[in-house]
Formats: structure tokens, sequence, C-alpha cells
């Protein structure tokens, strides 16, 4: 039996939001230590990974590990049914071919339950080696996604380095050039609205803007948003969610048009 | 229409061959000039078998030939007869069919004269000049390397190149009032009341345009061009055999409107909700050229 409930209901609301656009369908692994999803986009270039802590949930329970092959867009439409502040419970049998969706209003004045089917999906897992990286930048997210957004305009990748000086977003298209420069920052109040590098090497990589794009629909997520690049791995581009977790993505980085 | 091999002469070689064609001038071929026409063995695109086509060096075409042969019959051709009765039709034959098969099992970018290189037959080469880019770029990507032309089979082109093909071929069928019902024969003074249904006309293109292709290529064209697969007509039909007339007449309204619904379905969906949704994978997927992969840098658990 797995019951897992969150007072916030929005916080799954929003998650999907965040992956959706790069994936169509995931495997939730439920265990005893939480809930964990782990999926390539379609063309294999970027890895989301999503890991929930148990302890996240104000109520949790997993007998026995449990995989659910969902379709995210049935589950979107599902979570669409849900009210911002419902208190939301997901439960599933052992074994089971369904899950089951309980939103109950803050009043309990309304109870309402969804079933979903759920899917048999053949993912290859993949094992992410822990990674001391050259250089870990952690930005206010609105400010990422706003360069991401920006950056796109002009070019389909953009080049991230990270130097002594800080870090330098740029690009170049067809309209011209952009780049985006952020140092350091001291003296600020709230931690989330710093800038700060930590840097052992400078590290200068090539990614798609798509991708990127696409990552920063986990703002809401989080006020804060982390990024770690080394040479020639991929970057990890991690939203902590409060407290239940965080959801990270991996993106390759572009190799340099090799002359035939 | 009508032109023949070497009618002046009066002993005629033995192994003389008849052949009719709209497109060859047979008359400016004399014994003496050695002759631009040539018969060339090449695989047949569909079923890979030995296959003759006549290659013209002078106009850069390539015909295919039609046998229609019938017993006991002879010519006579001057005062000799040949012993040969076959008549031969020669036929102009897109390139691009030819070319197809090779383009499709090579998965890889090669320039055009290592595509068709063909051990068995040798003649292939001849297939390099009598395609320009253009036409190449019908079917496959082009891609240029420092002046080093290569080219990848694409199937989506080929697919939509196929496709003009077969609405050509349609509408010819349609304009010539050729039957195409294949439940019934009909005759040539026959006059039509009830029109032909479009799906029809296409269903019988497409069976012409596929003697030219390998069967996977020919089904998927049939789902390219929205036909629902003979298999399922088949049930259907098998089906209404079982039921009386009345239900029949009912099936049939609903299966008409159905498939109006699903026309008119498919036309919505394919034009904006899969345009909306796969536009999206489509730049998703465009955006990840040149990335690697990603499971390149961790390791399979």
């Amino acid at each position: 039996m797995f019951e897992a409930r969150l007072v916030q209901s929005s916080i799954l609301k929003k998650i999907l939001e965040a992956i959706k656009d790069l994936l169509n369908e995931a495997t939730f692994e439920c265990s005893a230590s939480g809930i964990q999803l782990q999926a390539m986009d379609n063309s294999h270039v970027s890895l989301v990974s999503l890991n929930l802590k148990s302890d996240g949930f104000d109520k949790y329970r997993c007998d026995r590990n449990l995989s659910m092959g969902i379709n995210l867009g049935s589950m979107t439409k599902i979570m669409k049914c849900a009210g911002n502040d419902d208190v939301m419970t997901m439960k599933a049998q052992d074994n089971a071919d369904t899950v089951t969706f309980v939103f109950e209003s803050p009043n309990q004045e309304k109870v309402s339950d969804y079933e979903m089917k759920l899917m048999n999906l053949d993912q290859e897992q993949l094992g992410i080696p822990e990674t001391d990286y050259s250089c870990v930048i952690k930005i206010p997210s609105a400010e990422f996604s706003r360069i991401c957004r920006d950056l796109s305009q002009f070019g389909e990748s953009m080049i991230i380095s990270c130097s002594k000086e800080g870090v330098k977003f740029s690009t170049a298209g067809d309209i011209g050039s952009a780049n985006v420069k952020l140092a350091q920052t001291y003296n600020v109040d709230k931690e989330e609205e710093a800038i700060i590098i930590e840097m052992q090497e400078p590290v200068s990589l090539n990614f798609a803007c798509r991708y990127l794009n696409s990552f920063t629909k986990a703002t809401p997520l989080s006020p804060q948003v982390q990024l770690c690049m080394s040479s020639d791995v991929p970057l990890v581009v991690e939203y902590k969610i409060g407290d239940v977790g965080y959801i990270r993505y991996y993106l390759a980085p572009k190799i340099e048009e090799e002359d035939n | 229409m009508k032109k023949k091999h070497d009618t002046t002469n009066k002993t005629v070689p033995s192994n003389t061959m008849v052949f009719i064609s709209n497109e060859i001038n047979f008359s400016q071929i004399s014994k003496d000039t050695p002759s631009h026409l040539e018969i060339i063995k090449l695989r047949h695109p569909r079923t890979e078998k030995s296959t003759n086509f006549m290659y013209d060096s002078d106009k850069g075409t390539i015909q295919e030939i039609l046998k229609f042969s019938e017993m006991n019959r002879s010519w006579f051709i001057g005062d000799t007869v040949v012993s040969e009765g076959n008549v031969h039709l020669v036929t102009p034959v897109d390139p691009l069919f030819l070319i197809l098969p090779y383009l499709n099992k090579n998965k890889m970018f090669s320039t055009l004269d290592q595509l068709i290189h063909d051990d068995e037959y040798n003649d292939s080469a001849k297939l390099e000049c009598l395609v320009d880019e253009d036409q190449l770029s019908l079917i496959s990507y082009k891609k240029d390397c420092s002046g080093l032309i290569v080219w990848k089979y694409s199937e989506e082109k080929t697919l939509q190149w196929l496709k003009t093909k077969v609405i050509k071929v349609a509408n010819i069928l349609e304009q010539k009032n050729i039957n195409v019902n294949s439940e019934c024969a009909v005759s040539k003074t026959f006059v039509r009341t009830v029109k032909e249904s479009q799906e029809n006309y296409l269903r019988y293109a497409h069976g012409i345009i596929s003697e030219y292709l390998k069967d996977e290529i020919s089904e998927k064209l049939l789902v390219h061009l929205n036909l629902p697969s003979v298999k399922s007509i088949c049930t259907k039909k098998r089906k209404n055999n079982e039921l009386d007339s009345e239900e029949i007449k009912k099936l049939r309204k609903d299966y008409e409107k159905d498939k109006l619904n699903i026309d008119v379905l498919q036309a919505n969906t394919q034009t904006e909700k899969t345009t909306k949704k796969n536009s999206k994978h489509v730049a998703l997927a465009k955006a990840a050229a040149g990335t690697k992969n990603i499971s390149s840098f961790f390791k399979k658990k």
C-alpha cells in the first residue's frame, strides 16, 4: 500500500509544469525513502531527476517499492482539477495498475478523487555519479529565467562561461550578439537574492537555449537556482523544492561543429 | 508513334526486338554510328530482381521496358519474318525510383556514386548522370562538406514527394474517367452517373505508384495519405455481410458519419493540435542537434 499526503498540492502542480515540456511520460519510483523520477527527453540530450523525500510529505507510507508509469499529460489534467490550497493524497495498492488522487478542500467540505490508469514504461535508468564541479553558481531563479528568455531571442545556443570576474552568458545569431555578465554580490539581506559563485577552475560551455528555457519552467518552485559546471560534462540546473526535495536537470554540452 | 529497329534492312538480325515508344526517335539511329541507346540491367526498385531498362545517353533519360508477350506471334519486317513476336513498350521512368532503394538502404551521409554503387549491377553507376541535385533533394538531405556533396535518405521528404505523385496520378485517372472500382469491371462505354470517390482514385493511384516501391514504403505512404489499410476495410465488409440489410444501412450511415468526423477531426487536430504539440517537439529535437547524448556521460544501471 502506498499513500502520500501533501498539504500543498500546488507543489505537485508546479512540478508537473516543470517537467511536462520535456517528458511525455515518466516512471515515479516510490520507496520508503520517498518518490524518485528519472527520465530523459525524447532526443536523449537532457535528463530530469526529481527527488521528493518522504519526510517532506505530511503523511507518507510505502510498504513495498512501487513503480508507477504515468502519462504526464493525463496527470496534468487531473492536477488541474485540484484547487490551489487543496490537500492532496496519492494512493495506490501494491501491484496496482491505477493510482488515485484525492483532493480535499481546506474546510473538508469537498472531497474529490480521481483514479488514473498506470502505464508500463520501459525506461532505462542511468546512474549519476556524485561529482565535484569546477563551478557552482547560485543565482535568483527569476534572474536565470529572464536571461535564458532574453538570450534565446538572439541565438539557438548560448555559452555559459564562469571566470574570476563572474559568470557570463553569451550568444550570437542573425540579429547580432548578446552578453549578460553577473558579478558576485556581497552584503545582501536575503540569501536567495544573492549571486554566489564558487569556482575552482574557469569553465566555458555551450548549451541549447531551448532546453535551458524548458528548465526555467521550474522557476515557480524555488527562488534560487544552482548551476553546476565542469568542462566536458553535463550542466546541472537544480531547483530546491522547499524542504521536500529537489528537481535537477542535466543537459549535455554542445560539441563544436566538426570539420569533415 | 510506331517505330521499329532497322526497317530499311532487307535482312534482319536474328536478335531483333520490336519496340514501341512515344519518346525515342528511332530514325536517328543508323547502323554506322554507335547508338546512344543501350539496354542495361538494373535492380527492379520493388522486387530487386534483374530488370532491363533502356538508357539514352544523349538525352540522359532512362526508360523502362514493358514486354507484352503472346504465344504464336511473329513480326514481318521488310521481307523477313522475325519469330520473336513480343511487343516491347518503352516508357520513361523517374530515375529517383531506381535510386530510392539504394538511398533507403544507406543510413549514412554518402556521395551519390557511393550510394548507387552495386557490385552485381555495374550499370547502376549510370543513374548518377540522370538526376540533378534538385531532384535528389526531393527524397534526401543534402550536405555540402567543402565541395563534397553528400546525401542521406529522408523519409519525410520521400513520402511528401510520393504523395504529390499519387495525387497527380489520381487526377489523371479522374480526368480520363478510368474505372478504379476494385469490385467490378466496367465497359469503356459505360456512362457513370455516380462519381467515384476521391479515396478510390487515390487508392488506385497508390497501387500504381507502389509498383515501383518496396512494400514498407508503400505501407507508410498509405498512412501518409490518410487511407485506412485495406485489412480494416475487409473486416468491416465481412462483418457487414453477417448483418441484415437494415443494420447495414445504419452501419454505413454511421461509418460515413464517422469517416466525415474522423476526416474533420484529423484535419483539425493535424493542423492545430498536432502541429502545436509536434512543432514544440520538433523544435526541441532540432535544438538538440549538435548536443551529445546524455547517456554517454552516465553509466547505465
